[in-house]
C-alpha cells in the first residue's frame, strides 16, 4: 500500500478546508469544534496517487472522546509519507504543544499555521522562520479559506523531513520511555511516541498495542511504578512538561502577542453569550429563521412551485402525455395516480420540499459559518442541566435540524456514553429535520402564529419531560459545562453556497429515491388491497383516538418510511384537514420514529437492543401525545 | 498561597492560573490544561454570567461554576511604567 499523508491538528483550525484544497474534495466544513467525526479520504492533487487524510481534531493527546480516537488510531494504523500539523495561528501555545508531540513521531512533518489573517488581525507579530528552526521542521503560514500559501504548502509536504527535535522529558520519564521501547511492537511511529501514548494513558494507543500481542502486563507495571515517582498522573505530568516547553518557544518567536478583538463581529460574538441581550438576540435569530424557511421557503416559494408550476403546468401536461402514450391503466396510475411516482414521489420532493430545504440550508449554513451553534451551549446550559447533560448537547440538537442521522454521528463529541445515549434518544424523539421541519412550518403557517407555538410547545414540552426522565433513569455522573467557543466570524458567501449545493445534492440523492420508493410502495400496497385494510384496521386509532380523518392512515404509515415524507402526506391532504386535525397529525409525527436512514444509524452507533427499546418506546409516545392533543384542544375550542 | 478562585473576581480581571482544587476530577482538570490552563498562565475573565467565560491566548471557554470555582487564580500584576 502506498503510504499517505494524513491531517491532524486541534478542533476547529481548519484541516477541513486545507483537505478540499489539497484534493479538490470537499467535506463539510464549519465554525465549531467537532464537524469531522470520522476520517475522509481523498487523492492528492500535488502527488498523484497519494492519499490524503482528513481526521477528527485533537486538542491534545492521549485522545478524550471517541472522535478523537480515530485520529490516534490513524497515526497508529497508518503508514505516513508525511504528517501535516494544521495549527491556529493566533493560538501558539498549544498549536506547539501538540507539535511537541507529534514532532518526536518519527515522520516525515509540516507545520501549517493557518488562519494567519485573524492572528494579523489582532495584532498578533511573529517569526515562522524562527519556530521552524526551533520544531526542526518546515512551517509554513496559510490562510485557508483564501487559498493562500497552498502552494507552498504542497512543495513542503513533498519535501517534507523527519523532524530533528526532541524535548527531554525529566529523568524517570526518560528511563521509562527507554526501558519501555524494549517491549513494543514495530509500528509506523517511533518507539519513542508510542511509549509516550502509552504512559499518558492513551486508549487507541493500548488498543493497538493488544491487537499487536504485546505483553500488557510487563508494560503495566513499569507504568505503574513511574506512576509511583509523581503526585500527578502521568498524562499530567508530560502534558506539563510539553506546556512549559512550548511557552519558552512561544517566548522566543511572538514578537506582539496582540490583543482581543473589538470588531462588530467580535461584540456580536460577545451579546450572543450575554447573560441578557444573549436571549433578545436568539429570539431575533429565530424570526429570522422563521421568516426565511416559514414564510418565504414554505409558504411563498411553495405555493410559487407546487400550485403554479407543478399543478398548474407541469403535472396537467404529463398527465396528458402519459394518459395519451401509455394504454394500460394501471401503469398510468403507478406514474400520475394518487400514489403515483410523479404525483407523489417526485411532486412531493420537487415542489414541496425543495423550496423549503433550499431555504433552510442557506440560513443553516449562515448559521454555521458564523459560529452561531456553538457559542448556543452557553445560554442552553440551565436548560440541559434539568436534563442531567449540558450546554455542549445542543450542538448535535440543533444539527438534528439539519438531519437527524448526521447528528446522531456528532453525538460522538460528546464527552460520556451517558450523554451520547441520552441525546441520540431526544433526538430520535423530539427534533424533526431541515425537510419535516420545513413542511411542518409550511402547513402551521397557514394555521396562524397560535398553531406555531402549540406545536412549538408541545414538542419542547414532550423533549424536556422525557429528557429529564431519560437524565433520572440512565445511570452516570452529569458532566459540568465546559467548551471552547469558537470566535464570532461573518459568514462568507462562497461558504455557505458551497455547503448549501453540498446538502442540497445529498438531498437530492438521497431523498428523492426514497420519495421514489415510497411512492411506489404505497402504490403497491394499495393495489394489493393492503392500504385500504389498514386504512380501515387503523380507524380506532387514527380516527377514534387522534381524531384525524381516516385517510391520515396513509400519511402516518408514509411516516414510517421518512417523517418528512408522512408530513408531506399530510401537506397534501390540505383542506381536509381542520386546523386542529392537522396540528394533532404534525405534533404526533414530530414525536414519530424517525426516518429509515437514522434508525440505521443509531443502530451502528449505539446497537440493536438500544434501538429498539427507543423505537418501542417512540411509537406508542407519538399516538399518546397525539390523542391527549386532540382532547386538550377539542376541550379548550381550538378550531 | 492563594485560596481565591475564578468565581471571586468581576469580569474585566486579568488573572493568572495557579492551580487546581484538589477537589476536581482529574479528567476535567486534565481537559482544562489541554485548553492551556495551567499553572503561570495569564487569563482575562469575560463574563461570571449565565456561565464564567475567561479567555486564553485568543480563545474563549465557557466553563460552568462548579468548574470555575475550582480554577485558583491571583490578580495579575500590572506592568511597572517604564
Amino acid at each position: 500500500m502506498n503510504a499517505s499523508i494524513a491531517l491532524v491538528g486541534q478542533p476547529n483550525v481548519g484541516k477541513s478546508v486545507i483537505f478540499h484544497r489539497l484534493t479538490g474534495r470537499y467535506v463539510n466544513v464549519a465554525n465549531y469544534p467537532g464537524t469531522t467525526i470520522e476520517v475522509s479520504r481523498g487523492l492528492s492533487r500535488a502527488q498523484p496517487g497519494v492519499e490524503v487524510l482528513d481526521t477528527p481534531g485533537v486538542l491534545t493527546l492521549p485522545a478524550r472522546s471517541e472522535d478523537e480516537q480515530a485520529t490516534a488510531r490513524i497515526l497508529l494504523n497508518e503508514k505516513l509519507r508525511a504528517l501535516v500539523q494544521v495549527g491556529d495561528a493566533k493560538n501558539l501555545r498549544r498549536t506547539v504543544q501538540l507539535a511537541l508531540l507529534l514532532a518526536e513521531a518519527g515522520v516525515p512533518m509540516v507545520l501549517a499555521l493557518n488562519m494567519m489573517d485573524e492572528a494579523k488581525a489582532r495584532g498578533m507579530a511573529f517569526d515562522p522562520a524562527r519556530l521552524a528552526v526551533e520544531l526542526g521542521l518546515a512551517v509554513v503560514p496559510t490562510v485557508a479559506t483564501g487559498n493562500e500559501g497552498m502552494t507552498a504548502l504542497a512543495r513542503a509536504i513533498a519535501d517534507a523531513r523527519v523532524p530533528v527535535f526532541r524535548l527531554t522529558y525529566a529523568d524517570p520519564i526518560e528511563a521509562a520511555i527507554d526501558d519501555l521501547a524494549l517491549l513494543l511492537p514495530i509500528a509506523h511511529l517511533s518507539p519513542r511516541v508510542v511509549a509516550l501514548l502509552y504512559l499518558a494513558g492513551d486508549r487507541a494507543t493500548e488498543e493497538w498495542l493488544a491487537a499487536q500481542g504485546t505483553d500488557l502486563f510487563a508494560l503495566a507495571a513499569r507504568r505503574e511504578r513511574l506512576q509511583d515517582e509523581f503526585t500527578e498522573p502521568l498524562a499530567e505530568v508530560l502534558q506539563r512538561a510539553r506546556i512549559t516547553a512550548a511557552e519558552a518557544i512561544v517566548h522566543r518567536v511572538v514578537k506582539d502577542a496582540g490583543s482581543v478583538g473589538h470588531g462588530f463581529v467580535q461584540r456580536l460574538g460577545q451579546w450572543s453569550v450575554h447573560r441578557t441581550w444573549g436571549w433578545p438576540l436568539l429570539a431575533l435569530v429565530l424570526y429570522g429563521v422563521y421568516a426565511f424557511v416559514g414564510q418565504f421557503g414554505a409558504k411563498y416559494l411553495v405555493d410559487l412551485l407546487e400550485k403554479q408550476l407543478f399543478e398548474g403546468v407541469i403535472n396537467p401536461w404529463f398527465h396528458a402525455l402519459v394518459t395519451t402514450w401509455i394504454p394500460w391503466h394501471w401503469l398510468q396510475d403507478f406514474l400520475v395516480g394518487p400514489y403515483g411516482l410523479w404525483t407523489m414521489g417526485m411532486t412531493y420532493a420537487l415542489a414541496l420540499i425543495l423550496p423549503i430545504v433550499t431555504t433552510f440550508f442557506i440560513a443553516f449554513g449562515i448559521l454555521e459559518d458564523s459560529g452561531y451553534f456553538a457559542r448556543l451551549s452557553v445560554l442552553s446550559n440551565r436548560a440541559f442541566k434539568t436534563l442531567g447533560l449540558n450546554g455542549r448537547a445542543v450542538l448535535p440538537m440543533v444539527l438534528g435540524l439539519g438531519c437527524v442521522t448526521m447528528a446522531t454521528l456528532t453525538t460522538r463529541i460528546l464527552h460520556t456514553p451517558r450523554e451520547r445515549l441520552i441525546v441520540t434518544f431526544l433526538l430520535a424523539l423530539a427534533i424533526p429535520c431541515s425537510a419535516q421541519l420545513g413542511v411542518v412550518m409550511g402547513m402551521l403557517a397557514s394555521y396562524g402564529t397560535g398553531a406555531f407555538l402549540i406545536w412549538l410547545g408541545v414538542v419542547i414540552g414532550v423533549l424536556f419531560t422525557v429528557g429529564w426522565l431519560s437524565g433520572k433513569l440512565v445511570k452516570g455522573k452529569r458532566i459540568p459545562l465546559m467548551t471552547e467557543l469558537p470566535p464570532m466570524r461573518l459568514p462568507v458567501a462562497g461558504n455557505v453556497a458551497k455547503k448549501t449545493w453540498s446538502r442540497l445534492k445529498w438531498y437530492l440523492e438521497e431523498v428523492i429515491p426514497l420519495f421514489l420508493i415510497g411512492a411506489a410502495l404505497m402504490f403497491v400496497l394499495d393495489r394489493l388491497g393492503f392500504l385500504p385494510w389498514l386504512i380501515q384496521a387503523g380507524e380506532p386509532l387514527v380516527t377514534g383516538w387522534l381524531g384525524l380523518p381516516k385517510e391520515a392512515s396513509a400519511a402516518l404509515l408514509m411516516g414510517f418510511l421518512r417523517r418528512d415524507f408522512g408530513a408531506t402526506g399530510l401537506f397534501a391532504l390540505g383542506s381536509a384537514l381542520s386546523p386542529e386535525q392537522g396540528l394533532v397529525g404534525l405534533v404526533t409525527l414530530t414525536i414519530f420514529v424517525p426516518c429509515i436512514a437514522s434508525t440505521l444509524m443509531i443502530i451502528k452507533e449505539q446497537g440493536l437492543k438500544t434501538a429498539a427499546i427507543m423505537t418501542g418506546l417512540i411509537i406508542p409516545l407519538a399516538f399518546l401525545i397525539g390523542g391527549l392533543l386532540h382532547r386538550a384542544l377539542l376541550f379548550v375550542g381550538f378550531a | 498561597m492563594t485560596t481565591k478562585t475564578l468565581r471571586d473576581f468581576p469580569p474585566g480581571a486579568r488573572l493568572i492560573v495557579r492551580g487546581f482544587q484538589s477537589t476536581l476530577a482529574p479528567d476535567l482538570r486534565g481537559h482544562l490544561s489541554a485548553w492551556g490552563l495551567t499553572p503561570g498562565t495569564p487569563i482575562t475573565l469575560l463574563a461570571q454570567k449565565p456561565v464564567t467565560r475567561i479567555s486564553v491566548e485568543h480563545a474563549e471557554l465557557a466553563l460552568e461554576d462548579v468548574i470555575a470555582a475550582a480554577v485558583l487564580v491571583d490578580t495579575a500584576k500590572e506592568p511597572a511604567p517604564a
